[in-house]
């Protein structure tokens, strides 16, 4: 979809297209998961006789590897410089139902949220014949996924009780959160590097990035996920496990950089699409209510 | 008048008391030996209750870890043999083994209390006894012994074992020795001493009650040769021959095959010092006591004879379940020459020879006959014709036998439904065609054969065919009326012309071949559909098979094995085992079904009469597992008709759980994924998350069949708590209440 900025009323009609696109998939996606339940409808088997299970869990990481490759700037001043702080945890949740379909398969559709942390680093942005230099915190990304997955186990596992593995493809839908970071300007230099500083603090504040939704970061989403389930009653189910998480770019929905940002998409969908490559592994636990 | 009324009840009392106990034996009608009484503690207190309290003892020098571990090891492994099915308490044997130990230890009754002593249904020549005060002696040893003086022997010397504490004593001795880098060879010496000086110590007792001196040297004799039958008697040769059935002397072997036991073997890895050497040892204590008694029987002869007769009977019964066919033939053979008109040695012998059939057709005869290397005496002529016996010959000889023992016993339902039995094993056996069989007796037909050599005109022109064609002519070789083709190898070709011409046999015979050959066809048909097709019938079979429709259970105790480096966690075990029996309740009574257990945590309040059922379908379950491929035929048929009958169902389940955690993390791997980071992190996850590894196993019995209607399975990696164990029994026994 070619965004055309200059009339808002046309950015809004390709919003709802975009939305409704959104929309027809997951739809689909529903339809597909229950006609392929019922038609397997006679051989259902589950734990303690349930035939569905909802499972909430939250998700916690770290992602060592892409603090190795970055340096990490906390949202904090000290002395006129960024705080550098390492990015310990991310995280998020995670809420799926699961229909059994026979005791040692079931389908599944997954929403959830993350919660991660990009590094924009040194930016260096031309505006007309100057070059404006600032240093910038990390910033937070929230990542909107949704996904049909099959969990499965290779032997005779009573879903959703035991070990199984999980296997997801969907989409993923990624945002820059909207909120004052702080940054380091390092002045704005003409074209010919006169040296002039000029600060311009103003300006980055209010160009830093087009936070409209139109700007989210879509991308594929493939999921392994190991997981196990230990009974706590007839019911309810403790479950943790391990996932790995890749995401892939859509570049479908590649939109036109806006010039007059500083930050820009095409470079914030490289980031974040690295940023949860490089952080492959995810822990995971909670709660699954098998009925 | 009041004391002497109290006398004369006394009197009446004491000549009717045992038979109030014990239904004297009828031989002709024998039953196998059952539990009688009250449920004594060594059955009913669960095991870690009983290292719990013996902790409370100091077992020699042991420290309390030592002592623990002791105790681990002695009480599972007793508990073991008293819940194996195969032991009984009070029963007649037991009974008399505690008269003659009465006898023994007449002057010292606290000793006396201390003992118990219990009875094991094994062919096995053994006595032994415990730390605990409990004294096992096996039916096939008494079966063995020529009188009460040698028994009284072998008893004493166990007493001994337990007076000085011999079990402790070795235990100590492993375990101080485990790291000095002693070798097998010291234990056996250590064990040895033990032996010498429990002989040595039981001829104090042996001698103060009276008994002969005569009888302890031939006691040691007794032993040496208990591993052959309990009597050495010539196999006639004629002994499967019946009106119809020739069998010729040439399927026999032509030499005799000696016995091999000598007196002085080499004792070096064993825990006995050889016959010799304890011969030797005794030898020289008798001369140190004077005054000898000259008592071989203090109880009576025919009350010796009478139980060992029973130990006797015992020892066919236990021979089938273990499926040695050639051992119990042999011993009902020598058990009709007294006890000609036996049903319990015919149906025995009925169901040897449809065990032997069903061995045979699966190719496995080698297991129910000893090596040809190891054949000694008398037996080794059973065995030898056993192993020689071609299929066919095998089939046709168990018709046989079957047919002329239900025609004499014809409202028998034994040997009704062992015939039943035997007609379809003969229905389903490929090739096995009553058209090959002659309508001549053997006598005949070499009669026939004789004739047609010396007068080649008499053959029946009817019966030779004019060879006009190549198939005429083969038709004709394979003909075994035809006189000329008489072949005296093929004795049983010539075995059942009165068979093939009963038209009851004929009918069926014909009906269990269509059914037969219908499941052959149905077999077939599904063979030929394409890959998928069969994957989704086989499939749907196999959810359908539990689906059989139950309200009403017998579940037999679960067995739980719970296993940490390679080795049974024996106190886990036992506790995951409760969780197993309660999960397993609750199951059924979230489902409405309702089960009848015969579990070892019930034996106390349920008794004697659970105990006994407990043992008969744990023996039945015995006979199952010598042969995976195999349903045999229940050696307990009656009793298990009756247990049906007790519970209004005749579905049993047995269960057992096999648990291990090992996550198995191999270093190799480990190395190549510090190198490559995304292998290690699926690597170990996965290894961690799928360490539990618990397999389920289900067996559903039809006492009505006598098979076994489900053998199913489950593998899984969870861990086997109560309620992971529940649900899948859930899942299991909600599919056993659908139909079909």
């Amino acid at each position: 979809m070619i965004e055309d900025r200059n009339t808002n009323g046309d950015l809004k009609i390709y919003r709802l297209i975009d939305v409704s696109i959104q929309l027809k998939k997951i739809v689909l996606i529903f339809l597909l998961f229950f006609t392929s339940s019922s038609a397997f409808a006679q051989e259902k088997e589950g734990y303690f006789g349930a035939r569905n299970f909802v499972t909430v869990e939250s998700l916690v990481y770290s992602p060592l590897i892409y603090n190795l490759r970055n340096d990490s700037y906390d949202n904090s001043k000290y002395d006129q410089n960024l705080n550098p702080a390492s990015d310990n945890f991310n995280g998020g949740f995670r809420a799926s139902f699961g229909r059994i379909i026979e005791r040692n398969f079931a389908l599944c559709l997954e929403a959830g949220i993350d919660f991660s942390n990009i590094y924009a680093g040194v930016q260096q942005s031309i505006l007309g014949s100057q070059y404006l230099d600032f240093h910038i915190s990390k910033l937070n990304i929230q990542t909107y996924s949704i996904l049909p997955k099959i969990e499965f186990a290779t032997t005779n596992s009573l879903l959703p009780l035991g070990f199984s593995h999980q296997i997801g493809v969907g989409f993923s839908n990624s945002k820059l959160v909207n909120k004052d970071y702080n940054y380091i300007s390092g002045g704005t230099y003409d074209y010919y590097g006169t040296g002039v500083l000029i600060n311009n603090e103003e300006y980055i504040k209010t160009h830093l990035y087009d936070y409209t939704s139109a700007k989210s970061i879509k991308m594929y989403t493939f999921l392994y996920a190991l997981s196990m389930r230990v009974a706590i009653s007839k019911n309810l189910l403790f479950n943790y496990g391990f996932r790995y998480t890749l995401h892939v770019k859509n570049d479908k929905y590649l939109q036109q950089d806006s010039p007059d940002y500083l930050l820009q998409l095409t470079d914030m969908k490289e980031r974040v699409c690295k940023q949860s490559t490089s952080n492959l592994i995810t822990l995971n636990f909670g709660l699954t209510y098998a009925f | 008048m009041y004391k002497k009324i109290i006398g004369f009840l006394a009197i009446i009392f004491s000549i009717f008391f045992p038979s109030t106990i014990f239904a004297q034996q009828d031989f002709n009608n024998f039953k196998t030996l059952v539990s009688v009484g009250a449920i004594p503690k060594d059955f009913s207190s669960l095991t870690y209750m009983k290292i719990d309290e013996d902790l409370k003892e100091q077992k020699g020098d042991l420290s309390k870890a030592k002592e623990r571990i002791f105790l681990q090891g002695i009480h599972y492994g007793i508990d073991e043999i008293l819940h194996s099915g195969m032991v009984c308490y009070g029963d007649e044997v037991s009974h008399y083994i505690e008269n003659v130990i009465d006898k023994l230890l007449a002057d010292d009754p606290f000793l006396r209390s201390k003992l118990r002593f219990y009875t094991i249904k094994s062919t096995e020549s053994n006595a032994f006894s415990t730390d605990q005060g409990i004294v096992f002696v096996t039916t096939g040893l008494i079966s063995q012994l020529t009188n009460e003086a040698q028994l009284a022997l072998v008893l004493a010397h166990e007493i001994s074992h337990y007076t000085e504490k011999h079990v402790v004593a070795s235990f100590e001795y492993k375990i101080e020795n485990r790291s000095s880098g002693r070798n097998i060879r010291d234990l056996s010496i250590y064990s040895k001493d033990h032996e010498i000086e429990a002989d040595v110590l039981g001829l104090k007792w042996y001698h103060k009650a009276g008994y002969s001196k005569d009888e302890i040297l031939p006691t040691f004799d007794v032993m040496m040769y208990s591993y052959l039958p309990f009597d050495e008697i010539e196999f006639p040769r004629a002994y499967f021959n019946t009106e119809n059935m020739y069998v010729p002397a040439s399927v026999f072997p032509t030499k005799k095959y000696e016995i091999k036991a000598v007196e002085d073997y080499d004792d070096s890895q064993s825990s006995h010092p050889n016959i010799k050497k304890r011969k030797e040892q005794i030898g020289g204590q008798i001369g140190n006591y004077s005054d000898w008694g000259s008592q071989t029987f203090t109880l009576g002869q025919p009350k010796f004879e009478y139980i060992r007769t029973i130990c006797r009977f015992e020892s066919v019964r236990t021979d089938i379940i273990n499926a040695k066919y050639a051992n119990a033939l042999y011993s009902i053979f020598m058990l009709e020459k007294e006890y000609p008109n036996s049903l319990f040695l015919k149906r025995m012998k009925a169901q040897s020879w449809l065990g032997l059939v069903q061995f045979k057709k699966i190719g496995s005869i080698d297991e129910t006959v000893d090596n040809t290397e190891d054949f000694e005496g008398e037996i080794a002529a059973v065995h030898y014709f056993i192993k020689k016996l071609s299929k066919d010959g095998m089939l046709t000889l168990a018709l046989r036998q079957i047919y002329d023992l239900k025609r004499t016993f014809p409202n028998d339902i034994q040997l009704n439904a062992i015939y039943d039995r035997l007609l379809k094993e003969l229905a389903t056996t490929k090739n096995y065609k009553l058209e090959m069989f002659s309508k001549n007796n053997f006598h005949n037909a070499a009669t026939n054969f004789t004739e047609t050599l010396n007068k080649p005109d008499l053959v029946d022109s009817s019966l030779v065919k004019k060879s006009t064609s190549k198939y005429d002519k083969i038709k004709n070789k394979k003909n075994s009326d035809n006189p000329e083709n008489f072949d005296s190898t093929k004795f049983y070709l010539y075995g059942i012309p009165d068979i093939i011409a009963d038209t009851v046999f004929l009918s069926q015979f014909k009906q269990q071949k269509e059914v037969a050959e219908l499941e052959i066809k149905k077999s077939e048909e599904l063979d030929s559909l394409p890959y998928r097709e069969r994957n989704k019938i086989l499939k749907e079979r196999k959810l359908l098979e539990l689906c059989i429709g139950v309200e009403d259970l017998i579940v037999v105790e679960p067995m739980v094995f719970s296993y940490r480096n390679g080795k049974i966690d024996l106190v886990k075990s036992e506790k995951l085992k409760h969780d197993y029996s309660l999960a397993i309740n609750n199951s059924a009574i979230d489902l409405g079904l309702t089960v009848y257990e015969i579990d070892r945590d019930n034996l106390a309040s349920k008794g004697t009469e659970i105990f006994n059922e407990r043992s008969t379908l744990f023996n039945f379950m015995t006979q199952l597992t010598k042969e995976d491929n195999l349903t045999v035929f229940p050696v307990d048929f009656e009793s298990l008709e009756t247990i049906k009958t007790n519970y209004g169902t005749s579905k049993v389940m047995f269960s057992w759980v096999e648990h291990e955690y090992d996550a198995n993390i191999n270093a190799g791997t480990v190395l190549v994924g510090l190198l490559f980071y995304p292998i290690l992190s699926l690597y170990i996850p996965s290894k961690i998350l799928k360490g539990n590894s618990t397999e389920m196993n289900v067996i559903i019995l039809d006492l009505e069949k006598g098979n076994v209607e489900i053998g199913t399975n489950y593998y899984f990696t969870d861990s086997p708590k109560k309620l992971h164990l529940g649900a899948h029994m859930y899942n299991i026994m909600g599919k056993l209440k659908e139909k079909k």
